[in-house]
């Protein structure tokens, strides 16, 4: 493929439906006038919204007659292909290469022919003259609609394409037919037919294979992020995963999600992800539809997705659409069950802190797909090497379990089952010990209506339990106190794609939240330590949304919609209600009120409004605008920087309103240098209102009465993210800066309610500063380096500004909330990897992973805390200091064995 | 297995150094004053402790306020003033707190600011109800010439207390305590003559506050640790050839109110943060002393009204360790040697 170092890719916003519009028949060509082979390709990708990669050099000297840009698509590559000697290999749905005729036809197989289908009932044989047939084009491996593909009744001259969904609809006389099917990068057809009566008809194509090994697809590809309408989005599919960086010896979902911009992390560890300022529980991490509560094991060292078992992961930032609520920031949909496949497959790999496993297989003549993948740490030996005494008492141990299960009965007919359940058992030093895990299990059933309609119901649960036993050195103090969370949702979403302009979603949802705040019970026999229990919550969050996407012109769509959400806290349950016009204090509690089972409590309603529009000045470049505004019923509370383990889910409550988060961002999108380079800037401001901050020395875990613990605040998010990406060529990557802030100001009148005197403090995920260059190389074939740089402002920190003295203790007076910064942070992180055989016929590929992060060493500062020097029997157990705490202090290399068969 | 080595030496080092000492650029402009008041219900312990807060950066670590007026007002009007004794510490030997009374602090300094405490009344007494030891090996961080710090295995003695309220309230106590090793050598000589040596230490590395929680034991506090202490003589003295005789125990006893309790564990938790992933973000020291005259100026600190008790205990050191109250002990020095004659205390 030496053929291709110009290559360019870009991506595909469009409707090849417009291929659907052309005369098959107008064939006529005026061989007197020609364009260069350049213009006529210009010509081309412009007038079908496609892109074809070519050697120019070789190329650009022919000469294309101008009739052949007027031809249909697929006749027009088909001159094309004749005139060039080259042939059309499809990449993805809008790009092509043109490669030497004599290499394509080198793996090319000969065209299928299908023995005859019938269509209709041989009953009505003879009752009607013409029958009108309801067929779907699909990729025979991948089950996926194919767009925009030309089936030809070749005798009757009668051709139809295949619209957005791969769905076509051909009259035809009674009798027996030839179809021929035809789209680019695939096999072409033969099917054979027999129409008795009106019915449905299922055609297969298969995708022709050539290798092309300089081809690196990095995420959604360029065009894609110009043209879609969806802005402040990053989709990655299971090709481009394998693309993403590697660290502990895998590549891990979440922790690249980090890589994008807008989007921080706390550092090596802490769990979860901030977007555009937001805390960690902001983000709706959704697996199958289903939301992970807690997605890192290990307390953030590495995340519960199972990479191998990916499909593909989107996020979304902001202009979310109305189909999604719960969470006010953003949106991360992991869709399970690895890359699209319906052979055997098993993939896996053997680290040095963990090993994986997954398998597909396809049962029942591929109507049934089953997908099994598991994960295990055996990372305890390391921890006994530590040098420090907590750590080598400590224990740390990890799995992860995922199935799913998806029956295909017809093509009208897909019902799904997805399980998934996580083990973590963390033992710090000899005294406490958390042991959590999330469960979760749902089933969907998509059914598709015709060509326009569809819809789909899924039902699930999701669970999160959390152990923790203290004391585990002092029987009669030993402890243990559960907290646990149960999410139980019905989902409903209808689509109707009333016409090529205009699609309407509606959908209903109905969930319900149990929260166990916290249980503490005796943990053993010889504990004096009496039960006690923070009251169960109960609420539940009904929502219905509409939402229109609609194509005024081919330059101008707008997707509006409405989300109405009921939110309910029901009983069992004991309120406080505190005396109106003073401190929420325990000293101003005026009455407990008792609610019987499912009474309501309180309730809470939301109206949301989304909307989001893109105007594409050309072919390059566009403007999208979105609005939008998300109620968040269920909060984490936490007085700790980064989410901690013993954080404490809380229920939106007669105390405690809902968090309500509204934004708006702009982007200006541009593609440059023939599309290698795809730009974009965003701008976006938020506001939050009741985001809740801690009071000074709050105690959060079994507090009854934590609302007098928190103060609502106010926040302002905003800043502009800028975003250059490369997707072709051997280098590939991105680089990304970003400028935000996200400051929060109390507004009581009370002064026990206030923090830094109702003045604006910057929120603990306030990092101005964020730069990321993201780079691969693909040195030859077999061998691809990759490397990672990221750079942030440091986080906001309270630090002591006094120092006194009582009695003979080193006492310390600290700053205003997070008036000052941690120094910044960067860190250098690479990659080589090695594949042992690319050669297809090769069942067992396997592959090695070097990667070692923070290569040049960098202390880069997690927390700051004040504390006494190490107590020694030198220095008399009285040195206090400042220290700066660092979790990766020096190059980390880890090398993992990747394989698959 | 060559491979596996190769990476164990790649993969320790990240843990080691996890902290280091940081010195930030810090921009104070608050000033505060700091009061340490303590009221018993015995004479002689009533002690108000004046000074200033520095920035952290300072290499000033205390500033004493040597010149201020400081009264003890009770709930009839009585006022009894304190006097400076030395760096910011002002007595009287002749008051202590009476059960039923409450007492105010006031501290008025040159400048003519005058602080006052809320009211404070005598704390209810816990019952100590029993006091035990053993033996223990424990892992104690050292550090050698290269500031290297490493773990040595000490042998000891860890002492606990059982403390009950009598009503469902659980018992709320700071400990001060001291230790005192005895311990003795031979000189040459026919008969030898013995040298009786001891010494007092604090082996208390912070305060000692009972622990209240999620307030998980209802009335009794049981198994409290008030100690740990070396049993191994070279940790006081490196002197070849010596013996340990005995370890004596002096205890002091605080019966806390729940807004003093509150204030030293706390102060405990300040003292004993150690940066670990998950802590809590930092919280300051809430006191209940205020400005009366300004009330823009800040005052750290905290006035106590606590009952207290002292006890004295002989550790005695068999086969398992138990320890045997005194009264007193008569002719008590913290530190000291003397040569055939042991000190009344030493039996």
């Amino acid at each position: 493929m030496k053929y291709f170092y110009s290559i360019i890719i870009v991506l595909v916003f469009l409707s090849q439906s417009s291929v659907s519009g052309q005369d098959n028949n107008s064939t006529k060509t005026d061989t007197l006038s020609s364009l260069s082979f350049e213009n006529a390709i210009i010509t081309l990708e412009t007038k079908f919204n496609v892109k074809f990669f070519y050697d120019t050099e070789r190329l650009n000297n022919r000469r294309v007659p101008k009739s052949v840009v007027q031809l249909p698509f697929e006749l027009a590559i088909e001159r094309i292909q004749k005139i060039s000697g080259y042939s059309f290999v499809k990449i993805n749905s809008a790009s092509f290469i043109l490669i030497p005729l004599e290499s394509a036809s080198s793996s090319s197989q000969k065209t299928n022919y299908q023995e005859y289908i019938s269509i209709g009932n041989p009953l009505d044989y003879g009752r009607f003259s013409n029958a009108t047939i309801d067929g779907e084009l699909i990729d025979g491996k991948t089950g996926e609609p194919l767009v925009g593909a030309v089936i030809n009744e070749e005798k009757l001259k009668i051709a139809v394409t295949t619209d957005q969904d791969g769905k076509f609809k051909l009259t035809l006389p009674v009798g027996e037919h030839e179809l021929v099917l035809k789209y680019f990068g695939y096999e072409s057809g033969l099917s054979k037919i027999k129409v008795f009566s009106q019915g449905k008809l299922t055609l297969e194509l298969y995708e022709k294979s050539i290798n092309l090994d300089e081809v690196v697809v990095l995420a959604e590809m360029a065009q894609n992020g110009v043209m879609r309408n969806q802005m402040s989005m990053v989709k990655i599919d299971a090709k481009a995963i394998k693309e993403l960086p590697v660290s502990m010896g895998e590549t891990d979902i979440i922790k690249s999600v980090t890589l994008m911009p807008g989007v921080q992390s706390a550092g090596e560890f802490g769990t979860g992800f901030n977007v555009r300022g937001g805390s960690a529980d902001q983000n709706l991490v959704l697996m199958e539809d289903l939301p992970v509560f807690n997605p890192s094991h290990v307390f953030g060292l590495i995340s519960v997705v199972n990479p191998d078992e990916v499909s593909s992961v989107t996020l979304l930032k902001a202009g979310i659409p109305s189909q999604y609520g719960e969470r006010a920031s953003s949106v991360l949909d992991i869709k399970m069950g690895g890359a699209q496949s319906e052979k055997f497959s098993a993939k896996g790999g053997i680290g040095l802190i963990n090993s994986r496993l997954s398998l597909k297989l396809p049962l029942f003549k591929k109507k049934v797909i089953l997908t099994l993948g598991g994960r295990s740490s055996y990372s305890d030996w390391l921890l006994k090497k530590m040098p420090d005494a907590d750590l080598r008492n400590s224990s740390a141990g990890f799995s992860d379990l995922n199935a799913m299960l998806t029956i295909s009965p017809n093509v009208s007919n897909r019902i799904s089952f997805f399980g998934y359940l996580s083990n973590d058992n963390f033992q710090l030093g000899s005294t406490t010990n958390y042991k959590y895990g999330n469960l979760m299990g749902g089933g969907r059933w998509s059914h598709v209506f015709n060509s326009n309609i569809s819809t789909t119901l899924m039902a699930g649960r999701s669970t999160y339990n959390l152990l923790v036993e203290e004391d585990l050195d002092k029987p009669v103090d030993k402890s243990k106190i559960d907290m646990g969370i149960i999410y139980d949702c019905v989902r409903w979403n209808f689509a109707w794609s009333m016409s090529q302009r205009n699609s309407i979603d509606i959908g209903v949802n109905a969930i319900q939240y149990s929260n166990n705040p916290g249980e503490l019970n005796p943990g053993s026999i010889e504990s004096l330590i009496i039960s006690k229990k923070v009251q169960n919550e109960k609420g539940m969050e009904l929502s219905g949304y509409i939402s229109d996407n609609y194509n005024f012109s081919d330059k101008f769509s707008v997707e509006a919609g409405l989300r109405f959400t009921k939110y309910l806290f029901l009983g069992p349950y004991s309120t406080r209600e505190y005396s109106p016009n003073m401190p929420r204090l325990a000293d101003n509690l005026n009455e407990v009120r008792i609610y019987k089972k499912d009474e309501i409590i309180f309730s809470h309603n939301g109206i949301e409004p989304r909307i989001s529009a893109i105007y594409k000045l050309n072919a390059e470049s566009s403007i999208k605008a979105s609005y939008s505004k998300i109620h968040q019923y269920m909060n984490l509370i936490s007085n700790t920087s980064v989410m901690a383990p013993t954080d404490v889910w809380k229920l939106s409550d007669n105390n405690i309103s809902p968090l309500i988060c509204n934004q708006i961002a702009l982007g200006y999108y541009r593609n440059y240098t023939k599309q290698a380079l795809e730009a974009s800037v965003e701008v976006y401001f938020k506001q939050l209102n009741n985001v809740m901050e801690y009071k000074q020395g709050s105690k959060l875990l079994l507090n009854e009465t934590i609302e007098t613990d928190v103060i609502p605040a106010i926040g302002y998010n905003y800043g502009i993210e800028l975003y250059v990406k490369k997707s072709t060529g051997r280098l590939t990557g991105w680089a990304s800066y970003t400028f935000s802030k996200a400051i929060r100001q109390t507004t009581s009148t009370f002064s026990e309610e206030q923090i830094t005197e109702n003045k604006f403090f910057p929120s603990d995920f306030d990092k101005p500063h964020n730069f990321i260059a993201l780079a691969n190389y693909h040195i030859s074939r077999r061998w691809r380096f990759s490397a990672t740089f990221v750079y942030n402002s440091g986080r906001p920190v309270t630090l002591p500004e006094m120092k006194y003295y009582f009695g003979n203790n080193q006492l310390i007076y600290y700053s205003d909330r997070n008036k000052y910064r941690l120094p910044d942070y960067h860190r250098l992180d690479v990659s080589i990897t090695l594949d042992e055989s690319l050669k297809i016929k090769k069942k067992w590929k396997g592959s090695w992973t070097l990667s070692i992060v923070n290569l040049y060493g960098r202390d880069n500062a997690f927390s700051a805390f004040y504390q006494k020097q190490p107590a020694t029997l030198v220095n008399n157990f009285k040195t206090y200091s400042m220290y700066k705490l660092y979790i990766i202090g020096q190059p980390f290399p880890t090398l993992t064995y990747n394989f698959t068969f | 297995m060559t491979k596996s080595k190769y990476f164990l030496l790649l993969i320790f080092p990240i843990f080691w150094g996890c902290k280091e000492i940081y010195e930030p650029e810090i921009n104070n402009t608050n000033t505060a004053i700091v009061i340490q008041g303590i009221m018993t219900n015995n004479p002689g312990q009533v002690s108000v402790r004046v000074s200033r807060a520095v920035s952290f950066d300072s290499t000033d670590n205390r500033q004493p306020i040597e010149k201020a007026i400081v009264k003890i007002h009770d709930d009839r009007g009585a006022e009894f003033e304190l006097f400076h004794t030395s760096s910011g510490v002002f007595k009287n030997d002749n008051l202590y707190a009476q059960p039923e009374r409450t007492y105010t602090l006031t501290v008025t300094t040159a400048d003519g600011l005058k602080y006052e405490s809320t009211p404070q009344q005598l704390s209810k007494s816990f019952k100590q109800d029993s006091i035990y030891g053993n033996y223990l090996t424990k892992e104690i961080m050292s550090q050698n010439d290269y500031g290297d710090y490493f773990y040595v295995s000490q042998d000891g003695i860890e002492t606990f207390v059982d403390l009950s309220s009598g009503t469902s309230e659980v018992p709320k106590c700071r400990y001060e305590l001291t230790v005192t090793v005895l311990y003795y050598y031979t000189l040459p000589g026919l008969p030898p003559p013995i040298v009786y040596c001891w010494k007092t230490f604090n082996p208390n590395t912070n305060l000692n506050v009972t622990k209240t929680k999620f307030d998980k034991s209802i009335g009794v506090v049981k198994k409290h640790n008030i100690n740990f202490f070396s049993t191994n003589i070279f940790t006081y003295d490196e002197r070849p050839n010596l013996n340990i005789a005995a370890f004596l125990l002096i205890i002091n006893k605080y019966n806390l109110s729940a807004e003093a309790h509150k204030f030293y564990e706390d102060l405990n938790n300040q003292l004993t943060a150690s940066g670990k992933i998950f802590d809590p973000s930092p919280s300051q020291l809430i006191g209940n002393i205020k400005c009366t005259t300004n009330s823009d100026k800040m005052v750290l600190g905290l006035f106590e009204v606590s009952s207290s008790e002292k006890y004295y205990y002989r550790y005695e050191m068999k086969r398992k360790v138990s320890l045997i109250q005194r009264d007193d002990f008569p002719g008590f020095t913290e530190v000291g040697e003397v040569i055939n004659n042991p000190p009344a205390f030493w039996y």
